[in-house]
């Protein structure tokens, strides 16, 4: 497994932790799934090895997530 | 022709303006936060850089307090709906735009919502600490009449809410792009504006600043592109109140009309729109025949002494002056004027209008 997929919300919230994980250095993308169980949701996709750092800058810009995988 | 309208719609627009809405329609713009093809990712950056853009240019905290509307009527509508509480009395300045006036009066008739004016002659502090009551929840007020260009400072509404602990909804219609507004230095809960005038973008697209991060139950209902599952609209700003498709290039072209503004410089525009008020004021009030004339800060209406005003807008547009006539959807401004029956003739400036289109005007009144 190389990549995680950090589950978010909304489309604005997905690029702000897009920007927000840019920022310090962890490489990220928005992505769009349909697992969650209220249905569409807009993540990020960052390498697998940054998901632990990535759970953290999240934090600390005040982006909840709803899971990481 | 010489276009004196920028109060109802601003024209022209800037080449980057007009070039950003071009490239987004024929390059990107697919349907951002529905679809995640690459024009829909551009299309979702683009909306969030807009997001950015205004709410770096007003002092807003973050990005997601923007909501983008069609206009800023829907956005006042939404703020006030959605914030204003059963029962609340509500103070207004009594030179409300009907989009302030009428939405509260239908909540009177729905919510038993109060309304109270104060008075904006005179010192406008005094006026408003002498119309407030021990019921007063909230304060809306424009913050520049769209009749009479009269400047209601955000500095004085903004103290006097922080200090009574009121809610302060602005309405910038006429001073967005024209004014400084700083929600850092002067807050409000929140800040309504079209994107059409002052920003120098399109028509179709306002927003709401809520700076203020109450929780509210949602104003429309509908798609919002994700947590589709559930039968209620997302829980955080902005998609709360985004239902449907954005106006993507319409917020485009928010975003290059303000940057276009911050490169030139609001202080400059604001000072170039005092000057024109000033120079147009002053020569038109020595026409023996005017009647009536009134203007600050880009603004500016009059009347021809026996001439109906919208025989005098006909009689300019034949002449190739662009202006407007009537009550300009603001009947609590000409009854504070004296002007209800007929209205006035009303000129917008814009950051692009001339000294010279001015002497044209003075021409066509004779």
């Amino acid at each position: 497994m190389n990549e995680s997929i950090i589950e978010i919300g909304s489309m604005t919230y997905a690029i702000k932790a897009k920007k927000c994980l840019q920022r310090a250095g962890i490489p990220a993308e928005t992505v769009k799934t349909a697992n969650s169980p209220l249905g569409c949701v807009y993540g990020v996709r960052i390498p697998y090895r940054a998901t632990f750092d990535a759970r953290a800058v999240l934090i600390r810009c005040g982006i909840e997530y709803h899971s990481a995988n | 022709m010489v276009y004196l309208d920028n109060a109802a719609t601003g024209f022209p627009k800037p080449r980057e303006v007009t070039a950003a809405v071009g490239e987004c329609i024929k390059k990107y713009c697919g349907n951002p936060g529905r679809s995640m093809h690459r024009l829909a990712r551009i299309a979702g950056e683009e909306v969030y850089a807009a997001r950015e853009a205004v709410s770096r240019f007003f002092g807003a905290d973050d990005p997601e307090e923007v909501v983008f509307t069609l206009n800023a009527t829907y956005a006042l509508n939404t703020a006030i709906k959605t914030t204003i509480p059963d029962g609340g009395e509500v103070l207004i300045s009594d030179l409300e735009h009907n989009a302030v006036y009428r939405p509260l009066k239908a909540e009177e008739r729905r919510r038993g919502i109060k309304i109270r004016t104060f008075d904006t002659d005179g010192d406008i502090e005094t006026n408003i600490r002498a119309a407030l009551t021990a019921d007063t929840c909230a304060v809306v007020s424009t913050l520049r009449s769209n009749v009479t260009g009269k400047e209601i400072p955000l500095a004085v509404l903004s103290k006097i809410a922080r200090e009574k602990g009121l809610i302060l909804i602005a309405d910038a219609s006429q001073s967005a792009g024209h004014d400084r507004i700083d929600l850092a230095k002067t807050p409000c809960d929140i800040l309504c504006a079209p994107g059409h005038k002052g920003l120098l973008g399109i028509q179709g697209c306002g927003f709401a600043v809520f700076h203020d991060k109450r929780r509210r139950d949602s104003f429309i209902e509908g798609g919002s592109g994700s947590a589709s599952a559930s039968p209620d609209m997302p829980d955080l700003l902005p998609e709360r109140f985004e239902a449907g498709t954005l106006p993507t290039p319409a917020i485009v072209a928010l975003r290059h009309g303000i940057e276009w503004i911050e490169r030139y410089g609001i202080d400059h525009v604001h000072d170039r729109l005092q000057r024109l008020t000033e120079y147009a004021k002053e020569s038109i009030s020595q026409i023996s025949e005017v009647s009536y004339c009134k203007g600050d800060g880009g603004i500016l209406s009059f009347r021809i002494r026996g001439e109906d005003p919208s025989l005098t807008a006909e009689r300019l547009d034949r002449a190739g002056i662009c202006v407007r006539s009537g009550l300009h959807c603001a009947p609590l401004a000409h009854r504070k004027e004296g002007t209800l029956e007929g209205g006035t003739v009303r000129i917008g400036f814009s950051v692009f209008s001339r000294e010279k289109d001015v002497d044209r005007l003075l021409h066509a009144i004779g």
